[in-house]
């Protein structure tokens, strides 16, 4: 059969789930376990249902470098994974390097020039993973979304290059924008990212996140790929 | 005749389920599958693809398509990709991709008994 199956032992992650737009919480929870996620990084703090397990994860909010630090401070040991938003070089580089930040993330694709190789490679040494979210191509038609399957893939190649370790998310907003994992997989092999790296971004590289936090929930469940 | 044949298509037949608060008919799914493909991959792309709606239950949600083995995965991608169907908001979910089309509705028949 082809497009085989995944590894059933596998656990695998969303990773950027807005919940506080979710009508039914607990529909939504399901769904993504019949879809075949395990545990979802949920902005808004929820009870996991079923065979999901939900962890909270905290964007952090702010316009310039010294607001991220500030906001930084505040949520410090408040969320299971921090994020922040690379809104600009120099926010990036000390989110990528910063051992608090779990994953850097692009707002939008215009974002994305902020990334390149020594980006990845700060992220290596801060232990930070970086998401590429599949979003734009589902919002864009036509030349925009040309536009951004070609960021996205110059983005793809960089990580893959540098075998940074890195996220790929759908960002859904609603039980309708949830994709499975391997729907994900197969529109990240799109972008030029081979089965098995795309198999890591949504499984073993979130929980590898969450072992360099020390989070305990999961990991003693954990069966690393292959 | 140098009494080679021409090499035979290998079809696979991809198993898919919508998910969504309303029901589509036949003509609907296909044409939005039908759209997404041509705009993702172009004329050319599609027509090499040998893609056809086989069935499409509208209760059930459940639907098979017929692609060639060298394309099932960008036929994957594309009717992943889709969001909405005539504005309705959809979860379109690849469920199995079989070698025959028998085997393809044997899946649905186990997948319906699974949810009842």
């Amino acid at each position: 059969m082809q497009g085989a199956r995944l590894n059933r032992r596998l656990k695998f992650v969303e990773t950027h789930v807005h919940l506080s737009s979710v009508f039914s919480k607990e529909r939504f929870l399901k769904l993504a376990s019949k879809l075949g996620f395990s545990v979802i990084f949920a902005t808004d703090r929820v009870e996991g249902v079923g065979e999901v397990e939900v962890l909270l994860r905290v964007n952090l909010e702010g316009g310039n470098l010294a607001q991220m630090k500030r906001a930084l401070g505040r949520v410090r040991g408040k969320g299971d994974v921090v994020a922040a938003p690379c809104i600009n070089r120099e926010v990036a580089t000390w989110a990528a390097r910063n051992p608090d930040i779990d994953v850097i993330y692009f707002p939008s694709l215009d974002h994305y020039k902020c990334m390149d190789k020594s980006l990845v490679r700060l992220s290596h040494e801060g232990r930070t993973a970086i998401e590429l979210s599949l979003t734009p191509l589902f919002e864009r038609e036509g030349t925009k979304r040309m536009q951004a399957f070609s960021i996205l893939r110059r983005a793809a190649t960089v990580l893959l290059e540098e075998g940074a370790v890195f996220f790929i998310t759908r960002e859904p907003k609603g039980e309708y924008e949830l994709r499975s994992p391997e729907s994900l997989i197969a529109i990240a092999r799109l972008l030029g990212v081979p089965r098995e790296g795309a198999v890591r971004a949504l499984s073993s590289y979130p929980l590898l996140i969450l072992k360099w936090r020390g989070y305990e929930g999961i990991q003693r469940e954990v069966t690393p790929e292959g | 005749m140098n009494g080679t044949r021409p090499a035979k298509t290998r079809r696979r037949y991809v198993v898919f389920h919508v998910t969504s608060d309303g029901e589509f008919e036949y003509e609907e799914v296909s044409q939005s599958i039908w759209d997404m493909l041509l705009r993702l991959f172009g004329e050319l792309g599609v027509s090499l693809m040998d893609l056809r709606l086989m069935e499409y239950d509208e209760q059930s949600g459940f639907g098979i398509l017929r692609c060639t083995h060298k394309t099932v995965d960008a036929v994957h991608a594309g009717v992943s990709m889709i969001s909405n169907i005539e504005g309705t908001p959809v979860l379109i979910d690849v469920k199995k991709i079989t070698g025959s089309l028998r085997k393809a509705r044997k899946v649905i028949g186990e997948l319906k008994k699974q949810a009842t």
